[in-house]
């Protein structure tokens, strides 16, 4: 259960940073650091996330469906 | 050759800018026609009319001209200086709706995936179920589902794809690449043309490289497993999801190679990039549903 938490917190950070990224797409038109800086952090946490799945799954905490 | 377009160009005495307004084109009427042969070909296609392919085939031609064309358009006028301030807000402004609408669009197949996993076949699978009862009394509610509550009409699938295999090898392309175009992106900010164009090749290539992976596992999928849009609602939402995420990497490739060719050709620079951001995001846009795929379809 904590797992599946951690998991879909990463998700929502992703999902926030991928969208502060959009925002400052729109407001800073090219002229700040902040766009490149927001999708930098997405990439990050992303990773982290993978990370964090593969070793889950190598801890036997989460199984995937079966085949 | 560094092609600078000035945007502050285009202002008059008083300090106003000039908003361009280009010439009468047939590119909207080119698209609309192309769109109606879309529409034409594929619902021929569905009732099994023979003019269904040939008709969709020469409408998605015919649109996917006029998009070359008008956006080839775009780019020139822009690199003549022609486009203002404003003009670029226009331009962001349009791709906010276009997220919006792209958004809702996964929102609705990831919306169904979650009601057919969590209700729908729990709650015909409920011992409280009458549906059940009168209908199928035989069937067992599980995910994957492979028996579907009538397996003679509807055969199930003998085998689904397992995530640890060609979905890993997959999240593992999607993210490296998603590396690469910030990598590049890092590089467009700091003036260094070079890293730019690797990063964007390497971009494109990983890019390539994952789809070349669908592609493969779909013809493992469809062909020896028995897994396909008819095999019953697991098959069904898997290849809607999977289906147009593919699709959206195949488009923002698209968008990736005419970037490189633009930074290549020298276009953007440092403080005017606008078609690079908005492909950059786009691109991190498709990784992340990608991720949302891993684990909502391949994993639960």
């Amino acid at each position: 259960m904590l797992i599946k938490i951690i998991i879909i917190f990463f998700l929502i950070l992703i999902v926030y940073n991928l969208g502060s990224g959009l925002y400052y797409l729109l407001k800073d038109e090219g002229r700040s650091n902040r766009t490149v800086k927001a999708l930098t952090w997405r990439i990050v946490l992303s990773l982290l996330l993978f990370v964090l799945l593969m070793i889950a799954f190598a801890m036997g905490i989460i199984t995937p469906h079966p085949v | 050759m560094e092609n600078q377009t000035k945007l502050v160009k285009n202002q008059s005495k008083t300090g106003q800018q000039k908003y361009y307004v280009p010439e009468k084109t047939y590119w909207p009427i080119l698209g609309s026609v192309g769109l109606f042969l879309m529409g034409l070909g594929a619902a021929h296609l569905l009732h099994a009319g023979s003019f269904g392919p040939i008709l969709f085939f020469t409408g998605s031609l015919l649109l996917v001209a006029m998009m070359f064309s008008w956006f080839r358009q775009v780019i020139q006028e822009n690199q003549a200086g022609l486009y203002s301030a404003q003009m670029d807000r226009s331009f962001r402004w349009g791709m906010i709706w276009f997220i919006f609408s792209e958004v809702m669009f996964f929102g609705v197949f990831f919306g169904a995936l979650f009601y057919a996993h969590e209700y729908s076949v729990p709650q015909l699978g409920s011992a409280s179920s009458i549906t059940r009862e009168i209908l199928w009394p035989n069937f067992q509610a599980q995910w994957p589902l492979y028996i579907n509550p009538d397996p003679e009409q509807y055969i199930g699938p003998k085998k689904v794809i397992a995530a640890w295999g060609i979905p890993t090898i997959n999240t593992l392309l999607l993210l490296s690449s998603a590396v690469m175009v910030t990598w590049a992106h890092w590089a467009l900010k700091a003036n260094k043309r070079e890293q730019l164009i690797v990063g964007l090749m390497l971009t494109i290539i990983l890019g390539i490289a994952f789809l070349s992976c669908q592609v493969y596992e779909y013809i493992l999928a469809h062909f020896h497993y028995g897994l396909t849009l008819s095999s019953g609602i697991y098959g069904t939402t898997f290849f809607m999801l999977t289906g147009f995420h593919a699709a959206h990497v195949t488009l923002g490739l698209i968008m990736l190679i005419i970037i490189l060719i633009r930074c290549v050709s020298g276009h953007f620079t440092p403080e005017n990039h606008f078609g690079f951001e908005a492909t950059a995001w786009y691109w991190h846009f498709v990784d992340v549903i990608w991720l949302f795929l891993f684990v909502f379809v391949y994993w639960l």
